[in-house]
């Protein structure tokens, strides 16, 4: 008995079905991308970058072994595009979000750049064994209101926009380093900032230890 | 000397006692033997002051005559023995190093501009930065993931369209752009048609244009043209007279009809 080859098949080919799959995690991985390009704000005022695992499990329908092969392929398919993904935790909470390999101006302006840089110089400055981390905001007024680079009014405006943009927190009187500057500076970026700032800063320190007296 | 309530505690310690003898002894002495000093203390005196104002007015003393100055008292620990002395001493090397500092890190840093040294310094941070990516450029105060989805969207009926709100553009009534003159003219060319006459509320906008209304209502509430309001209709009075006791406050919402520019001069 010969098969009549025109005749209408019910069970789907399985290339078929491979294809669809693909088609659907590249779809998956697409939401996925977009979904971790994103932030928003918590109850608490405090600025969540990109997604949390929990809330991706749940959205996803998947368990931690399933997110982790799935994030993988993210990885891989956003390498060559100079993006990177990068695993932070903020309290108890394991966040997923996607930074740039390279050097790359942000979206902050100039003067945006100098005052993070000199809260970088300070604190790396600053004693290291003290944790957190911190500095007075007097400091930073000296180098930068004392002589003449922006007025107070300015740093405080840049200082709370900043704050917002979850690169520094804030109390009364003193800085630390926020999440967001911890991503996108580390630990050897910000020291080889403090080294190169010695030239900018260096007027600084002549006042500074005269003060001591 | 010694006051009573350090004799009678010093009794009661010989050894202490007789330390205290000593140091007073020697202090003494320095103290009336100040030939050999006098001169070093006042030149250590005189360029300790320098240096500090120097410091303090941010100016800078060349490496040449730092280095004179520092030969001139470089012998002067041999001859100084009171504590004042030497810790002038220690003073004036303490201000030699910090002007030295000063003077590196000036040479260090070029004198640039406030506006420079921002630009300059922002390249510095901002070619080591690896900045994340937002594909918005703007937080959500509700998480993307727990937005209702697209497939039931929010209805805006009732929303003011994009017609409805030019239109109600180009009938808005710029009294900012009239002057106070002519404004005043307005008023009592309104004033005019309106004393002593009495209207329906549903018969006033047929009369009267979108701005007279709105001009109208700002006279009544300043009391420039006194009314009655009953329950259909109102009463404007004339200028003079004022209204009877026992104004009830009533606020009528009337819709205009006719639309017009306003007289500008």
């Amino acid at each position: 008995m010969t098969t009549d080859p025109n005749a209408p098949n019910d069970v789907p080919d399985p290339s078929d079905v491979k294809e669809e799959e693909e088609f659907e995690e590249r779809h998956l991985l697409g939401q996925l991308f977009a979904a971790l390009t994103a932030r928003y704000r918590n109850e608490e005022g405090q600025l969540n970058i990109g997604v949390k695992r929990q809330d991706l499990q749940e959205a996803l329908h998947i368990n931690k072994t399933g997110l982790t092969r799935l994030l993988d392929l993210l990885r891989q398919e956003i390498a060559p595009l100079g993006l990177e993904l990068v695993e932070y935790r903020l309290g108890r909470d394991t966040l997923y979000c996607i930074r740039t390999l390279y050097g790359v101006p942000g979206e902050l302006s100039d003067p945006e750049y100098a005052v993070l840089g000199v809260i970088i110089a300070t604190i790396e400055r600053a004693s290291k064994t003290k944790r957190p981390r911190r500095i007075a905001t007097k400091d930073i007024e000296t180098v930068l209101v004392a002589r003449g680079r922006l007025s107070r009014y300015q740093l405080d405006r840049i200082l709370r926009r900043l704050g917002e943009l979850g690169y520094i927190t804030r109390t009364a009187r003193r800085i630390t380093y926020g999440p967001r500057l911890e991503l996108e500076f580390d630990a050897e970026r910000r020291e080889a900032i403090a080294n190169a700032s010695t030239i900018y800063l260096a007027g600084a320190t002549a006042t500074q230890e005269g003060d001591k007296l | 000397m010694l006051s009573n309530e350090t004799s009678t505690y010093l009794r009661a310690f010989p050894r202490r006692k007789a330390w205290y003898e000593t140091f007073q002894h020697n202090y003494k002495r320095n103290r009336l033997t100040p030939f050999g000093t006098k001169r070093i203390t006042i030149t250590l005196w005189n360029l300790t002051k320098k240096y500090e104002g120097a410091l303090k007015q941010k100016d800078i003393i060349p490496v040449k005559e730092a280095e004179i100055d520092r030969e001139e008292v470089a012998d002067a620990y041999r001859v100084l023995e009171t504590p004042w002395e030497r810790n002038l001493d220690g003073r004036f090397y303490h201000t030699l190093a910090t002007m030295q500092h000063h003077r590196d890190s000036h040479l260090a840093a070029p004198e640039l501009a406030p506006e420079e040294w921002i630009i300059h310094f922002a390249e510095e941070v901002k070619r080591r930065a690896t900045p994340l990516m937002f594909l918005v450029n703007r937080e959500r105060s509700v998480p993307h993931f727990s937005l209702p989805d697209t497939d039931n969207p929010v209805t805006m009926s009732e929303a003011p369209t994009r017609d409805d709100q030019q239109a109600m553009k180009q009938h808005q009534v710029p009294f900012s752009e009239v002057s106070i003159d002519s404004l005043d003219t307005l008023r009592n060319t309104l004033h005019k048609r309106l004393q002593g006459k009495r209207f329906k509320y549903s018969e006033l906008s047929d009369h009267l244009t979108n701005w007279e209304l709105d001009l109208l209502s700002q006279m009544i509430r300043d009391n420039i043209i006194p009314a009655l309001f009953d329950k259909n209709s109102v009463k404007f009075l004339s200028k003079h007279k004022e209204p009877s006791a026992n104004a009830t406050f009533a606020a009528v919402a009337i819709e205009a009809k006719k639309y017009a520019e306003v007289r500008r001069r």
